[in-house]
Formats: C-alpha cells, sequence, structure tokens
C-alpha cells in the first residue's frame, strides 16, 4: 500500500496489456464488420473495414509475441511469467520453449497462427473472405481473450494474462513485496521445466498448435457454406487447407512420439495418453474429412458427412483443449497442467461454437428467432446460476438441462442438413471408389470413436456421477479395438484405388487387386520368416501394412504411369502401409534386454515383466542379450549427469558408448534415454533410478583405530582386508612447494571382488612437529592415516582406519531393443511428402477452377 | 434398402459394440477395502502417501521391487509393492493412483502401473524466500 517498487520496467507489460487488448477489440471489430459484409451480398466497403481491422490484429498479435519474448528474453523477472517459466542461464531458443510452458503462452501461440491463417486466407480465398474471416475472428475473439487477465470482482475472471507482474500474481502480502526494493532479492528466474530443455520441444509444440490452429479452415468454410447459401463451391478452396491440416497436424504428433521416444523414458513412442489421445482424434477426423471432400467432389454424395466432420474436426480441438487444459483429466494422465481457472470461459467458448453451425444453416426467420431465444436464454440462465447459486440441486437440474440441450443442436442440425440436401435417389455401388473410400472414413470415425471414447471417462464421470476408470491394461485395451480397424484400413487403402468413381470396368480392376494381393502374401510370407512373427493376427495385420505398400505402389506405377503430380494420394498410402508395418514389428518384437536373470524373487514376482530393470555396479560387466555391458563411469555436463555404458558385442566387433542422461534436482531424476539406431533395430537405454550420491558423501565416519603395522600385514577391516604392502619414502607430490619430508604407506585394498589402493601421508615439518594427509577409498567406505611415533620396541608405523558404508556408485538400466523401427518413421515421412504433393495439386485445381469461373 | 444403409447399420453396430467394450474393459477408482474384497480384480485407486512409514528401496538385493504405504481417501492404508524401480520424483509427490490389485485379502496391494501427481510449482516453494 502506497510502496514505491524500485527497479520495475512497467512500460514493457503496459504495452503487452495494450497490444492484448487491441487485439481483442480489432478482432471484434473485424469480426462484425465481416458479418455485416455477409449478409450485405459481400458488401465491399465492409469488407474493407474487416480487412483492414484484420489487419491491425494481426501486428497486434505479433507485437504480443514479441513483447512476451522480450519480457523472457530481457529477464524482466518483475514479470510472473519471466519468472516462472525462464532463467538467465536459458539459451535464446529454448527460450521460445517457455511460450508453451505456460498456459498463457500456448494459447498466445494458437492466436498467433490463427493469425497467421488469417492473412493466408485473405489474400487466397477470394469469394469466400468475409464469411470466413468472420469465423477465423470468431475465434480470435475468444483466444484473445483468453490472455485479457481481466477480474471481474471475486466472481469471474477472463483470461490470464501472460503480462501480470509477480507481485499482481502471489499473495499481494507476502513479506518480500513490502519493501520497496524486493527486485533486487530475485536474482534468478524458477527455470524451464528441463523436460522442455530439448530440440524437439522447441518444433514440436509450435508445429502442433498449428495443425490445431488449421482445423478451424475446414469449419468456417463449412459454416461459410451454409452460412451463405452456396452449399457445395466451398470445397474446392477447403480442399487444399485441409490437407495442410492433415499434413502440419499429423507431423506434430509424431514429433511428440519421437520426442517421447528420443527423450522421455517410458520407454517408446507412443502410450496412449489422454494428451496424445486428444490431438491424435481431431487428426483422425480430418483425414475422414478429406476423404469425404473428394468424394463429394468427384460425385457430389456424402455433402452431409463432409459437413459433419468438417465441423466436428475444429470442435474436436476445442474439446481437446478443454480436456487438457482444465485439469479434469486428474487421475488418467502422467501429464500434468494445472487449471489456470480457465475452464469455465473454456465451456463458454464450447455452448457458442457448439451451436454456431445451427445458426448457420437455419434461414427461416421464426425459426430463427426461437433459436436465438431458447438458446440464448439457455445461455444466460447458466451464467447467473452459475454466479448467484451454490446450491447442488439446482446445478444437477441445470446439467440435465445442458445436456437435453446439446443433444437437440446436434438433432437439429443433422435434420436441418438432411433437409437442406436431400438423400439422393441413386444407389451406391460396390463397383464404385466412391463407396469404399466411404467405408474407409467410417472406419476412421470408429476408431476416433473409440480413443476419445476412452479418454472422456473423467467428463462422463462429472457428468453423469459414475466412476469408471480408464482399462488397467490401456495398450491392450486399445490394441483389441484399433488394430482390427487399422487392419481394415489397410486393406482398404490397398484396393479402393482401382476402382474408379461412379463405375469401374470391374475385371480390370478384380485383376490388378487380386495380383497385388498375391505379390503382398508372397511378401508378407518372407517378412514372417525374416521378422520371425508367427502370430497369425499380426500376420494379418503385417499382410494389411505390407498390401498396402503393394497395392498403392502398383497404382501408381501401372495406373498413374509414374506421374508424381497425381502420386500424392498414393504416396500418402504408401507412408501409411510402412507406419504399419513399423508399428507392428516395432511393438510386438520389441524386446527389452535388461532382463535380470538372477535374482529369485520368490512366487509373487515371477513374471518376466517384473524384472526388466538390472542394477549395474561401476566397473561390472553384465551380458544383456548379444552384448556385454559396463557402466565405467559419469560424467556431469551442466545440469545434466551423463551415464557412460559401454556395449559391447558377442562374437562381432560391435562397441559402441550409450550415454543416457539424467537432471537431478531437488530429488527429482528427469532421465532421457540415449539410442543406438540401426537401419534394422534400434538399442534404447535409460537410467531408472540412481543412487544420490552428495547424499551418501556426507554419512559420518565411524570411530578410527589404529593398528601398529610392519610391511606385509594384513588388517581385517569390516569393509575388507588391507595389505600394508611397502613404504614410500619420497611421496612428496611434486607440485608441493614446502620443503617438507613426507612418507607415504602404499595400501591395498580388496573388498569382495574388487581391489582399490591408498596411500595415507606421513608428513615431517621440522625434526619435532608432524602432520599426517589421509586417504579416502569411498568405494570401499574406508579412511586411512598413516604415521609413525614411538612405541614399545623404538618406533613403530601406526595405520589408522574409519569405517563407513561403501559408496556405491551404479545404476538401474533398463535397455529395449525396437526392431525395424525406421519403417514407421520413414512411412511418416512419406506419408508427408504424399500429402505435399496433393496439397500443390488440389490448389492447382482450385486456381484453374476460378480461371474457368472467370471466363464463364 | 440401400448398401449404403446397411453400411451404416453395421457401423453403428460396431460404435456400439465399442462403447459396450469400453465399458466392460473399464477399471473402477475405489478404495483399498473394496479391492481387499474382491482379490483378483484390478482398480485404480487414488490415495496419499504415508510419509511415516518407511518406503523401502533396496536397489542392490532388488532393483524392481519397491514397497511403501498408501493411505486412501476413506483412511484404509496398505502396503503397496511395486515390481519396478522406485519412480524418481516419488518422494516429492503428494498424490499417488496405484493400478493393480490384491492377490489374497491379507496380503500386500501388488501395483503394475504408478501415476503420480506432483505438487504444481506453485505449491512446492513459495515466492517470497
Amino acid at each position: 500500500m502506497g510502496v514505491i517498487y524500485k527497479g520495475e520496467n512497467l512500460l514493457i507489460g503496459n504495452l503487452g496489456h495494450f497490444l492484448v487488448a487491441l487485439a481483442f477489440c480489432t478482432a471484434i471489430f473485424s469480426a462484425i464488420a465481416y458479418f455485416i459484409s455477409t449478409n450485405n451480398n459481400d458488401d465491399y466497403s465492409w469488407k474493407k473495414a474487416g480487412r483492414i481491422s484484420f489487419w491491425i490484429h494481426a501486428v497486434a498479435v505479433t507485437g504480443i509475441f514479441i513483447t512476451l519474448f522480450t519480457l523472457i528474453y530481457g529477464h524482466y523477472f518483475e514479470y510472473q511469467y519471466a519468472w516462472q517459466h525462464s532463467s538467465r542461464s536459458l539459451p535464446w531458443y529454448y527460450m521460445l520453449s517457455c511460450f508453451w510452458e505456460g498456459q498463457e503462452g500456448s494459447f498466445l501461440l494458437w492466436l498467433f497462427w490463427d493469425a497467421v491463417i488469417g492473412v493466408l486466407l485473405i489474400f487466397t480465398v477470394k469469394s469466400w473472405e468475409s464469411p470466413v474471416l468472420a469465423i477465423v475472428c470468431l475465434t480470435q475473439i475468444v483466444l484473445a481473450s483468453m490472455l485479457l487477465g481481466i477480474d471481474l470482482g471475486d466472481i469471474y475472471k477472463v483470461g490470464s494474462s501472460p503480462f501480470s507482474l509477480l507481485r499482481e500474481k502471489m499473495a499481494a502480502n507476502a513479506p518480500i513485496f513490502r519493501t520497496p526494493d524486493y527486485l533486487t532479492k530475485i536474482t534468478d528466474g524458477r527455470g524451464l521445466n528441463p523436460l522442455l530443455q530439448n530440440y524437439w520441444m522447441v518444433i514440436h509444440p509450435p508445429t502442433l498448435f498449428f495443425g490445431f490452429a488449421s482445423s478451424i479452415i475446414p469449419f468456417a468454410f463449412a459454416i461459410a457454406g451454409l452460412w451463405t447459401g452456396r452449399y457445395k463451391e466451398w470445397l474446392k478452396p477447403a480442399l487444399p487447407w485441409t490437407l495442410v491440416s492433415v499434413m502440419i497436424l499429423g507431423t506434430g504428433i509424431i514429433m511428440g512420439g519421437f520426442w517421447a521416444y528420443e527423450s522421455l523414458s517410458f520407454g517408446g513412442y507412443w502410450a496412449w495418453d489422454p494428451v496424445e489421445n486428444a490431438s491424435l482424434v481431431p487428426w483422425l477426423l480430418l483425414i475422414a474429412t478429406v476423404h469425404l471432400m473428394l468424394i463429394y467432389k468427384s460425385t457430389g454424395t456424402s455433402i452431409i458427412l463432409t459437413y459433419i466432420l468438417s465441423i466436428a474436426s475444429f470442435l474436436l480441438v476445442l474439446y481437446a483443449t478443454f480436456l487438457t487444459r482444465s485439469g479434469i483429466l486428474g487421475n488418467t494422465s502422467v501429464h500434468s497442467f494445472n487449471d489456470l481457472g480457465l475452464s469455465g470461459q473454456l465451456m463458454i467458448f464450447m455452448f457458442i461454437f457448439y451451436a454456431l453451425p445451427l445458426f448457420a444453416i437455419v434461414k427461416d426467420k421464426q425459426q430463427k428467432l426461437w433459436l436465438n431465444l431458447v438458446y440464448w436464454g439457455c445461455f444466460l440462465l447458466n451464467i447467473v446460476v452459475g454466479i448467484v447459486t451454490k446450491n447442488e440441486t439446482v446445478f444437477a437440474v441445470l446439467k440435465w438441462l445442458d445436456i437435453l440441450i446439446f443433444v437437440a443442436i446436434s438433432v437439429a442440425f443433422v435434420y436441418k442438413l438432411y433437409q437442406t440436401f436431400p438423400a439422393s435417389r441413386t444407389e451406391e455401388s460396390f463397383k464404385s471408389r466412391e463407396l469404399w473410400m466411404f467405408i474407409g472414413s467410417l472406419f476412421l470415425l470408429l476408431s476416433a470413436f473409440q480413443v476419445i471414447l476412452v479418454t472422456s471417462f473423467p467428463v462422463i464421470n462429472k457428468l453423469f456421477g459414475t466412476n469408471i476408470a480408464p482399462p488397467t491394461d490401456a495398450i491392450g485395451y486399445y490394441n483389441k479395438f484399433q488394430l482390427p480397424i487399422a487392419i481394415v484400413i489397410g486393406f482398404l487403402t490397398a484396393i479402393t484405388q482401382y476402382f474408379k468413381y461412379k463405375k469401374t470396368d470391374l475385371k480390370k480392376a478384380i485383376f490388378s487387386i487380386l495380383i497385388t494381393f498375391a505379390i503382398a502374401i508372397l511378401l508378407t510370407t518372407g517378412c514372417m520368416f525374416l521378422f520371425q512373427i508367427w502370430d497369425i493376427y499380426y500376420l494379418v495385420f503385417l499382410l494389411a501394412g505390407v498390401y498396402a505398400v503393394v497395392g498403392n505402389t502398383n497404382y501408381l506405377i501401372s495406373m498413374l504411369k509414374g506421374k508424381i503430380k497425381l502420386a500424392g494420394g498414393s504416396l500418402a498410402h504408401i507412408g501409411f502401409g510402412f507406419m504399419l508395418i513399423g508399428i507392428l514389428v516395432s511393438s510386438a518384437k520389441k524386446e527389452v534386454i535388461s532382463i535380470n536373470q538372477t535374482v529369485d524373487y520368490g512366487k509373487s514376482m515371477d513374471d518376466k515383466a517384473k524384472r526388466e530393470n538390472m542394477l549395474l555396479i561401476q566397473g561390472d560387466t553384465v551380458r544383456m542379450a548379444d552384448y556385454l555391458v559396463t557402466y565405467t563411469n559419469d560424467t556431469i555436463v551442466g545440469p545434466n549427469t551423463f551415464y557412460n555404458v559401454y556395449y559391447k558385442g558377442i562374437g562381432n566387433k560391435d562397441e559402441f558408448l550409450l550415454q543416457p542422461n539424467a537432471q537431478i534436482s531437488n530429488g527429482q531424476l528427469n532421465a532421457n534415454p540415449d539410442t543406438r539406431h540401426y537401419l534394422t533395430h534400434d538399442i534404447y537405454t535409460f537410467v531408472s533410478n540412481v543412487p544420490d550420491k552428495s547424499k551418501q558423501a556426507s554419512e559420518p565416519w565411524g570411530e578410527p583405530k589404529a593398528h601398529q603395522v610392519l610391511i606385509g600385514d594384513t588388517i581385517i577391516t569390516g569393509n575388507g582386508k588391507v595389505i600394508f604392502e611397502s613404504i614410500d619414502k619420497n611421496a612428496k607430490p611434486q607440485e608441493l612447494r614446502l620443503n617438507h619430508e613426507m612418507w607415504a604407506a602404499n595400501l591395498k585394498i580388496i573388498s569382495g571382488k574388487k581391489i582399490y589402493t591408498a596411500k595415507p601421508i606421513f608428513a615431517i615439518a621440522d625434526n619435532k612437529s608432524f602432520y599426517t594427509i589421509e586417504s579416502v577409498v569411498d568405494e570401499a567406505g574406508l579412511k586411512f592415516q598413516f604415521y609413525i611415533k614411538a612405541a614399545d620396541a623404538g618406533v613403530a608405523a601406526f595405520i589408522e582406519t574409519s569405517e563407513r558404508l561403501p559408496i556405491n556408485d551404479f545404476i538401474i538400466m533398463k535397455a529395449i531393443v525396437f526392431p525395424y523401427i525406421n519403417f514407421l518413421w520413414g512411412g511418416v515421412i512419406v506419408l508427408i511428402i504424399g500429402c505435399i504433393i496433393a496439397i500443390v495439386k488440389r490448389t492447382k485445381d482450385y486456381k484453374l477452377s476460378l480461371i474457368t469461373n472467370t471466363k464463364n | 434398402m440401400k448398401t449404403i444403409n446397411i453400411i451404416i447399420l453395421v457401423v453403428i453396430a460396431a460404435a456400439i459394440a465399442i462403447f459396450a467394450g469400453a465399458y466392460a474393459d473399464s477399471s473402477t477408482y475405489a478404495d483399498f477395502k473394496t479391492a481387499k474384497e474382491n482379490p483378483g480384480q484390478e482398480y485404480h485407486i487414488v490415495g496419499e502417501l504415508n510419509k511415516e512409514k518407511p518406503m523401502v528401496y533396496e536397489p542392490m538385493k532388488n532393483a524392481n521391487r519397491f514397497e511403501f504405504f498408501l493411505k486412501d481417501s476413506l483412511g484404509n492404508e496398505a502396503k503397496v509393492i511395486y515390481s519396478e524401480p522406485k519412480p524418481a520424483d516419488f518422494d516429492r509427490s503428494n498424490k499417488v493412483v496405484v493400478i493393480g490389485k490384491f492377490d489374497n485379502p491379507n496380503g500386500d496391494f501388488i501395483a503394475k502401473k504408478i501415476l503420480l501427481k506432483c505438487p504444481s510449482k506453485y505449491e512446492a516453494e513459495s515466492a517470497a524466500k
């Protein structure tokens, strides 16, 4: 109160607040302008106003980004965001990662990508600008409001600002803030989560977020189509963009998988964690959307599902954001997210966006009025009730009302779609490509449905008061459903292209299908022996992958005559086939080689799965599969401790060093694996536990015991035998300038199987004063002093020993062999290339259609 | 009936199968008492670590055995045996979800998976030192 703080740079934060407000207001204005323009036959002046406003918005968003980066880069720790997520020692590229460690930064990133997408759309979508940008601006309003950080009294806060001061965010009465110069006491920030200090974490989140952000495009186009009544024309410009979404979101997801594989120690690239699932589901939906768009473009059918999916992809992105950001996943995810109190806000946005399609499709004025009345009435009711009462029963009633509205909106929308697009009367033929593509898309939906269903258990629990937990064997459970679906999709990708749209020359198609199938069977048989897979179920899965590769390769060569421009689809499918092969072989034949063979754990622990970690004492060599493995030592580089694990092949010349590392702070261990990559397999190693050496080294020594000795004598201690071998009468270290005479006892210690040496020193300063220099052997838990003094018979040599628990340098490690995992990564790359080719092709198609349209 | 309708019916049937399957395979959040009464049945149990009782992890003897005591939300306590190395940030976590079962009503809880909930950064250390 009345304290004037010293040294704070308030200008930069005020600039940030201003830019957020500017971005928020321009988004609102732009949305309104574009809205009016759309409703007035694409009125040019309003469109122009909307456009200019969006330009300002884009500049403001970029400004927010730069301002926040400046806060972090300049170490302005008076700001909570910089203090909490960064530190002085952070290199600049990891400062980018600070953006996605915090929730505000994540929303900012999304806001930024949407602004970029908006600008690109303004340049490319021509006549669709007004309605599409109006929808984009609506999301921008939402996202910008997440950064506002305005408290509406104690009742509700809107957003959370990344430009809040530390003293605003922390308890204001904390003692530190009572002094005006508190900043001098905050010398450094809390730093970035070590897990994020990884190059994959610099590029994975922005890629993923671009994928998420871009899902607005099919959504905006579908709404725009319904809104303007140009029900079908939107597909052409939307198709290449949806492909971009598929490609980038897919890249983002797989980067996440690769990051997990390279730097997390859960032993794989995919764990069916809710957070991973939440990004997978929109992706599956987007893929299905692309296929349905293609069907529609070529045959004019399946428009209804195209609409539903284009809209659902974005809604699922919103839902995924809600799941991961609201903290509701709580007990089911290893990822922990703090709830910033934005879940209420997120729910309101879901509420609004969910109803948007219905608002766009209803044209009748009377119906629209009723819709508005009922919908906004419920909306207000929710808000008012939320503020006024804390009564449980009222909430329960409201909850059921909301569920009812949710169902009603869905039913009404689908009903309206059927009204707008009466079902065609023609019979779909099994000889047509569109039918098979349609079936494939439905299977993608099934896959997505299963994943989102299980991921939503916490939400279901909350809604219906149930108490269901995810299956205890999550991986087995997902496999049970996803494997057969993947098999069907694999087969479908192999055969579908041989059918033509509408009608097919069946003889020719069946011939190609059978020939390629025969080849696939042959190859799979070969693979069976090569990969040593004998399980029939796995073999069918393998066949699906191989068939997808063979079928599409043949199509590429014989039907497309190798024309690369047209090869997008085929290439993407080939990539998918390789991914299936890679996933199957690397997981079915994955082998933990660090199996502890020596210790008998009794009955309850007899299965192999329980012995997957191995203790390696420093210097010991242990056999793991075909390798002799030695843990030599550790090296400390910055915050990381690298454990040098040396592998030597048995019966071959293969030798290599793996350096799994860990960051140890506050008793917390973040282990990162190290992997030896071969073309055909990877050897993956990580430490699962290490001793706390600093703790061991501070243990006290036991009482010293003096032993009078002669050369050749052996002393028995609790930690091993000590042999007094000789006296070195010239033991003075060369670098020591003192003119003292030094004698050392050469000691040999036999501790267990190990032998160590020690050299305690007895120094003579002049004829009267003596001193000793002790010698410590931590590994044996022994400390020695050596001196010579008067005894019964003249002078004698004495060795004094102290004992404590030996300090053991050991690691507990796990080593896994992943065979043929390169099929997976290679397949992904092929898939991405296929997407790029398809994007180029579809963009050209769209541009061509623009030219022909203007000619007409 | 049109082919497309048949296909859609099949897909809906599959969706229902998935739904049923999800429910059948799902586990439940429970407490130690329920788990004890149904030995062999796997449960998710949310609990708090009893830091007063010993946590035993002796890697030199057995690197794959870790024991600790957990108190569930109803206050029932049980000894939990986990056949993996001690999770690295275990000491810092306040809330633990163990997934596993009792083999017999008088035995210990055998966890096959542990999820740790660490206190958020805010709570871990106060800002004003």
